[in-house]
């Protein structure tokens, strides 16, 4: 058998010349995957629309969520009003001498808040008497 | 007539400058003398940094100078130690003249004790100039040393003194509140309920109460005030500090005092 026989002798058996790729008949266009614009189905764009708001509704409410609160100014409440015991003035509070003894009382109270005992002006000095010479 | 309106706006400062000077230096003697205690102080610290190293240089070389750079040094030191305790006796005198506490006989007495220390540096300080060895330094000092506890003594006397004549002038005032309020109890005898008066009458011994034991704490001062005399120099500090422990609790006597006295006050205030 001869082994340099073409395996399939309609075939053209490409060997590189341009004389014998001028011959074979004219081979179909590769179509590359680049080159491929086929339009998305409208399924695909119902889902990234969806997905899309359900993004956006998230952070809306993640958002409002998040939000500081507004700082609501608290009124204190007002402490239950306790009736004041309402008090009569004696007679002896309208006289003189009461007011004597008022005027009195208050001038006790700052002789005795100015009054310092432990007058720090007043410590004796200290003092070393022996020379120390040796005799 | 215009012309005496203006004489008398440009004497009007004139006059006025002197009173306006003189008024301070007449209400400021302690503090005055304060001042100058602080000065006489300063000059001690530094006439006795000075003996300090003359003696040391004498002490070390035994020269002929450094002998008399000491006896020079230890006599200024000597001199302005007698100076700085005179100062410190004219502020005590001060502040006895200020105090409003005592009679003017207790004055005299008081500031007569503080002249006799006086007389007694001024004549020592007079002994100064006469002295010619490191000998006669060392004897003039001893004369201050045999007599320094009998100084002390009469300076701590003292300053307890002007303590107990500040409580003086404060129980004064307390007497005068306490038998005012007396005397508004009397008279308003009826005016209360017999409830209230009772309490009222309870405050008052109890005012009084405490009146007597300012009083007891006070006589316990005195009689320790007089006993200083008795201690040696170690002890009196010791004795100081409790004397001075004793007047704060005095006082305190007294700050009660004058609470009760103001809850009194404002119980008399109202009828019910």
């Amino acid at each position: 058998m001869d082994n340099t026989s073409p395996l399939f002798p309609d075939t053209p058996t490409p060997t590189g010349d341009s004389e014998t790729a001028a011959v074979l008949p004219p081979s179909p266009p590769i179509e590359t995957i680049t080159s491929i614009k086929r339009p998305l189905p409208r399924l695909w764009i119902i889902a990234i629309g969806v997905i899309g708001a359900g993004l956006i509704t998230v952070l809306i409410v993640n958002t409002i969520i998040n939000k500081p609160p507004v700082p609501i100014s608290e009124v204190p409440q007002a402490p239950t009003p306790t009736p004041t015991p309402v008090r009569i003035l004696s007679a002896i509070a309208t006289q003189s001498a009461f007011s004597i003894l008022n005027q009195t009382h208050a001038s006790l109270s700052a002789g005795l808040t100015a009054t310092n005992l432990d007058d720090p002006i007043l410590s004796p000095p200290v003092l070393e008497l022996p020379l120390g010479f040796k005799p | 007539m215009k012309f005496l309106h203006y004489c008398l706006l440009l004497l009007l400062p004139v006059l006025l400058v002197p009173f306006v000077l003189l008024v301070p230096l007449a209400s400021a003697s302690s503090p005055q003398a304060y001042q100058d205690y602080l000065y006489q102080f300063d000059l001690y610290r530094r006439t006795y940094s000075d003996f300090t190293i003359a003696k040391n240089e004498y002490e070390k070389f035994k020269s002929l100078t450094s002998q008399t750079t000491a006896l020079k040094n230890t006599t200024a030191m000597l001199s302005q130690r007698d100076g700085l305790l005179r100062a410190y006796l004219l502020l005590l005198n001060e502040k006895i003249n200020e105090n409003q506490g005592f009679q003017e006989s207790r004055k005299i007495e008081l500031r007569a004790l503080v002249n006799a220390e006086i007389a007694f540096l001024d004549a020592h300080k007079g002994r100064a100039g006469s002295i010619s060895s490191l000998e006669d330094a060392t004897a003039m000092s001893q004369e201050l040393e045999s007599h320094y506890r009998v100084l002390q003594t009469i300076l701590r006397q003292t300053i307890i003194n002007i303590s107990l004549g500040d409580l003086s002038a404060l129980t004064r005032q307390f007497d005068t509140a306490l038998s005012q309020s007396k005397e508004l109890v009397t008279a308003s005898r009826s005016t209360f309920a017999p409830q209230k008066q009772a309490t009222i009458d309870r405050w008052l011994l109890q005012i009084q109460n405490v009146r007597q034991l300012y009083q007891q704490k006070i006589v316990e001062i005195e009689i320790k005030n007089n006993k200083l005399n008795e201690l040696s120099l170690d002890g009196l500090d010791g004795a100081f500090r409790g004397i001075k422990g004793d007047l704060g609790q005095a006082k305190k006597y007294l700050t009660d005092g004058r609470g009760f006295l103001g809850e009194l006050i404002e119980a008399l205030r109202y009828q019910n």
